[in-house]
């Protein structure tokens, strides 16, 4: 007797275990930030350069904006290097905004042929702060490797590396992109935009401005800009 | 008669429950332990359209090339009917794409075949190092003498040509040929197509196509 209420009783714990495991397994799914549109705007600058090489590095300085990012949506601010414009692979760093987050965060992306879209995000900016983001050719026997640095200052906050193939750059992107004109960027600000020769860092000396309906960018010079519009 | 669980039994299933969903959603999205993982939404680059290129005809890009003392190679041989459709080019740093369609396609986004080429910066120094930078390649060999890799199941970035072929998974080939560097994709072709393809490739002035 005792045995069977035991039993009714296990299979009822059970029970009451896997309806919960089912409810709560919906969660994170809802909670996983997705975009509702894949539209994107831009606003920013294509690298242009008189060399006939790709530069092998890219770096910019970017004012963390802090701004409002409706359902669904987003906005990044960021530096590219981009590896295939026909079947899109890249390296990316810089940071995002999701609606669900309160703040920006540092991130950095690749796509490549191995088919690893990563996305990781790896801390929170301080809105208001500068930070400079470095992504450039590691150099070494293994050509896949590249490195990334975000700093703020003399403060190297992270680093790493990423492997990437095909590891050839071909163009050079520094943009403030957003998933839905609803978001007002204005006052984003890019500086210090510069590329690696090889031996130093020289400013970018032309380029090509790229700027999506209501989104403008009011240029300074070569190598600075402020992005401003929507919302 | 209803039987119903001690509360205290209740909250503990409760617990473990929510604890076996924590730890699923921290396996899935924390794989690098202290990186967030947010793959499920895209952020894009942008396209090759708004960097500056602009539609050059062949013999414009001959003269762009011979003036700067190079030579471009280009198949001689196309398979499944394809003919050179447009190029886009940009100048500084150099980028050109040729684009190929069977049925006069002139966007790269969505093209059946482009090459895109640009001047090497750091190509491999033997073929000995090119495999080992090389290990999910299914071919990594030389043809005329040029290094070339061709993988199989190439991950197609583009949504453009997902949305269109249906795939996110097709061959890209890189060969480097005095100098440039040339990326290869098809989503309709196979890898050996891409292989022959390289194979007919001829400088520019002395190809067909």
């Amino acid at each position: 007797m005792a045995k069977a209420k035991l039993k009714r009783e296990v299979i009822l714990a059970l029970r009451e275990y896997f309806l919960w495991l089912s409810i709560l397994s919906i969660l994170p799914s809802m909670m996983s930030p997705t975009t509702a549109d894949p539209s994107y705007y831009y606003a920013g600058y294509a690298f242009k350069n008189k060399e006939w090489l790709a530069p092998w590095g890219t770096t910019a300085e970017i004012y963390a904006v802090n701004t409002n990012v409706p359902a669904g949506h987003l906005y990044a601010e960021w530096i590219t290097i981009i590896l295939s414009y026909y079947y899109k692979y890249w390296i990316q760093l810089g940071y995002l905004k999701t609606y669900t987050y309160t703040e920006p965060w540092f991130y950095w992306e690749t796509y490549d042929s191995s088919g690893q879209h990563r996305t990781y995000v790896i801390g929170s900016t301080i809105p208001g702060h500068t930070y400079t983001f470095i992504i450039v050719h590691a150099t070494k026997t293994d050509l896949r490797l590249w490195d990334l640095v975000i700093r703020e200052g003399a403060n190297t906050i992270w680093s790493g590396e990423v492997s990437v193939n095909p590891y050839e750059p071909k163009d050079h992107r520094a943009f403030v992109e957003t998933t839905t004109t609803a978001i007002c960027i204005t006052g984003s600000h890019f500086s210090e935009l510069r590329y690696f020769d090889g031996r130093s860092w020289p400013y970018w000396y032309t380029h090509v401005k790229i700027a999506d309906l209501p989104y403008y960018v009011v240029e300074v010079s070569h190598h600075e800009f402020y992005a401003n519009g929507g919302g | 008669m209803v039987r119903v669980l001690p509360l205290i039994v209740r909250i503990l299933i409760f617990a473990s429950a929510f604890s076996t969903t924590v730890i699923f959603a921290m396996l899935v999205f924390w794989p690098c332990g202290l990186e967030y993982y947010v793959a499920p939404f895209s952020i894009n680059p942008g396209d090759f359209y708004g960097a500056g290129c602009r539609e050059v005809s062949l013999d414009e890009f001959v003269k762009v090339v011979s003036e700067a003392g190079r030579t471009i190679y280009l198949p001689s041989k196309l398979p499944r009917g394809l003919k050179l459709t447009t190029i886009y080019f940009k100048d500084g740093p150099f980028i050109a794409i040729f684009v190929y369609g069977a049925e006069g396609n002139k966007d790269y986004k969505t093209a059946e075949l482009c090459i895109e080429i640009s001047p090497s910066g750091l190509p491999p120094s033997s073929l000995a190092q090119l495999k080992s930078i090389s290990p999910d390649y299914d071919y990594v060999l030389e043809i005329n003498k040029w290094l070339v890799r061709v993988k199989k199941d190439a991950y197609i970035g583009s949504e453009e040509l997902r949305r269109k072929y249906g795939r996110d998974r097709a061959p890209l080939a890189e060969a480097w040929i005095e100098g440039f560097n040339y990326l290869i994709g098809s989503p309709i072709l196979t890898a050996e197509e891409l292989l022959q393809l390289i194979q007919s490739m001829k400088p520019i002035a002395q190809s067909p196509l």
